[in-house]
């Protein structure tokens, strides 16, 4: 049996920006799969936002990743056939909110991320940083407790990946919500408060602010 | 998210467009081919249609549709009108004989003898003929009964009744005056009809009953029906009782004997299967490209699905999605399929005299058709999405 994480512990604060670094296959793709709710740990406990993941049944799971969980994806992943106001809706309307309040609410964050003059475009109509500014917002429109962004910059060229993170810290970094980047990207190490290197599915370094040029 | 859902479906239209024609093309294979059959059946009886005023049929205990038959004693008809509630019994002879023509050739022909008094069951005369043309000597009636190109007699004169068949000659349709031969019995065309189509097509040859048994072979009983008329105030059904209970002959209405036609012809007749094969061929066809198509659609969009779970969206949801989806095609393609049916099978009927009926419950059984197929489709694309892990949306899976 392959381990893919071992012996990891790491604590993750309300309010922080944990970019966790390290190379392929280090094990950084499984650790948020199970931080985010989405794959099941055999061995130890993660809990998050005070609720044990492992206690939770699929469908639980699929509420609470509703609920308190925002993705933005490395290829943003939006929904092709969805203009920029829908696909920022998407996570509400799965929640049940109705298609009028989940569509206000998609404006005002919209707006947020500087798109509010782009809500009726269609994905293909729209730059790579827009697509992620889009992403980010599909992320926040629900107010989760915990952002998760799998490698965010990496489709994105340096100058648009650097707007990127200035937004993803700006608008979604908030006293009462943490941020987990997993990245690739040494660029945007400085939009971190804290990194969490892997290897070998471990964390064998985690540096403050004051330990980030290191690491770079 | 059931329009996300539909704007997910819509938003790739090739696929779309595809799936919308496979259920359109399976719709219309089944509502053509449940048509076709209905079209098959209604000549079937077509002879029960053409008897409007008949409200009893009696027959041969044995018999059981107008197609397969075996006759009565003459002493039935009596019986029957004997019977309290009959207020009027005719006699119907049928039987088959092969009719020579001028020239030679023999051709099968349904020959009709029909009341010689009343010259009940006689169908609509071409030509404003007169019925009272049957009462002139040896006369008959012909019609093309469904049949293309079967009623035709020589051209020329030097053509007809010669020593050795002249089968290739130049030849036109029947026409009044003309003579065929049954059975060494000479007849004289004295009217062409315009009959029902029959189900399997023959010529029919429509004659006075009396004139039916001289033409025909010998043989102990020529009365095939007694055609019975109810008098007022007694119910078909009552009337066919009694008649049974009185005479031991079976007696059906109208209607109950259109029915016992078709369960004969379902029960007996070759072509059945063929139908049936066609239906299956229809609903194969259908669920293959539907299949194909919606499996190809939920494939590809295996990722959205999968962004949806991570998202948050349960199993149950995205079934519902893909159900929501299906349906839509599935009523549209329906509609269109059943729209298209209708018009190609009226043109075809109309120009070309094709056996096509739309009844009220066609499009009812092509909807639960489509239904059954579009849901096994659905049920076997949403297979790999219900088994979706929402991982497949990090960029390291």
């Amino acid at each position: 049996m392959v381990s893919a994480l071992r012996g990891v512990d790491i604590d993750v604060r309300r309010g922080e920006l944990l970019m966790i670094v390290g190379p392929s296959g280090c094990g950084k793709t499984t650790l948020i799969s199970i931080i985010a709710a989405i794959l099941d740990q055999d061995a130890g406990r993660c809990e998050v936002v005070g609720r044990d993941l492992q206690r939770m049944d699929p469908r639980e799971r699929a509420h609470f990743r509703g609920s308190s969980i925002g993705f933005v994806f490395q290829v943003f992943n939006l929904l092709p056939a969805l203009t920029a106001i829908e696909n920022v809706a998407v996570p509400l309307l799965i929640k049940g909110v109705s298609w009028k309040q989940a569509e206000s609410r998609a404006r005002e964050v919209l707006q947020l991320v500087g798109l509010g003059h782009r809500l009726g475009a269609l994905p293909a109509q729209l730059s790579g940083g827009q697509q992620q500014r889009v992403a980010i917002a599909r992320a926040l429109v629900h107010d989760p407790k915990l952002i998760v962004c799998d490698e965010p910059t990496s489709s994105l060229d340096h100058e648009t990946g650097h707007a990127m993170m200035s937004v993803i810290r700006d608008v979604a970094k908030s006293p009462g919500r943490a941020v987990i980047v997993v990245t690739h990207d040494s660029r945007i190490f400085e939009f971190a408060d804290r990194i969490a290197r892997m290897d070998d599915g471990k964390i064998v370094e985690l540096m403050g602010s004051e330990r980030r040029e290191h690491v770079q | 998210m059931l329009r996300v859902a539909l704007k997910m479906l819509i938003g790739d239209r090739a696929k779309y467009v595809g799936l919308l024609f496979g259920i359109t093309f399976m719709s219309f294979l089944v509502t053509f081919a449940a048509s076709y059959f209905c079209g098959f059946m209604t000549r079937g009886f077509a002879l029960i249609s053409e008897n409007p005023a008949v409200d009893v049929w009696v027959m041969d205990p044995a018999v059981n549709s107008t197609e397969h038959t075996t006759n009565l004693p003459a002493s039935a008809l009596d019986r029957v009108r004997s019977v309290e509630g009959v207020r009027s019994a005719v006699p119907l002879a049928l039987a088959v004989a092969d009719v020579h023509f001028p020239n030679g050739r023999f051709q099968s022909f349904q020959v009709i003898g029909i009341d010689d008094a009343t010259f009940s069951s006689l169908p609509p005369l071409k030509d404003n003929t007169s019925p009272a043309v049957l009462r002139t000597p040896d006369a008959a009636l012909v019609d093309p009964g469904g049949t293309e190109g079967k009623l035709r007699t020589p051209l020329l004169l030097e053509d007809q009744w010669p020593r050795s068949p002249r089968l290739d000659v130049p030849t036109r349709t029947l026409a009044v005056g003309d003579e065929l031969l049954v059975n060494d019995h000479r007849i004289r065309i004295a009217g062409l009809s315009n009959a029902l189509p029959r189900y399997p097509p023959r010529p029919l040859l429509y004659t006075t009953y009396s004139n039916a048994l001289r033409i025909l072979l010998p043989e102990r009983h020529r009365l095939t029906f007694v055609l019975v008329a109810t008098a007022p105030g007694v119910s078909p059904s009552e009337l066919a009782t009694r008649i049974k209970v009185q005479t031991g002959l079976r007696a059906r209405s109208a209607e109950d004997f259109k029915a016992d036609t078709v369960r004969w012809f379902l029960a007996n007749s070759e072509d059945v299967g063929d139908i049936a094969a066609m239906l299956s061929l229809a609903m194969s066809v259908g669920f293959g490209v539907t299949g194909v198509m919606l499996y190809m659609f939920t494939a590809e969009n295996l990722k959205q699905y999968a962004v949806l779970k991570a998202m948050g969206a349960t199993s149950g949801l995205l079934l519902t999605m893909i159900f929501v989806q299906v349906g839509l095609c599935a009523l549209l393609g329906t509609a269109f399929g059943i729209g298209l049916c209708g018009l190609v099978g009226q043109i075809l009927a109309d120009t070309a005299g094709y056996p096509f009926r739309m009844m009220w419950f066609t499009p009812p059984i092509t909807g639960v058709m489509v239904l059954l197929v579009s849901t096994v489709a659905a049920a076997i694309s949403a297979r790999p999405v219900l088994k979706l892990s929402p991982g497949l949306v990090f960029a390291g899976r």
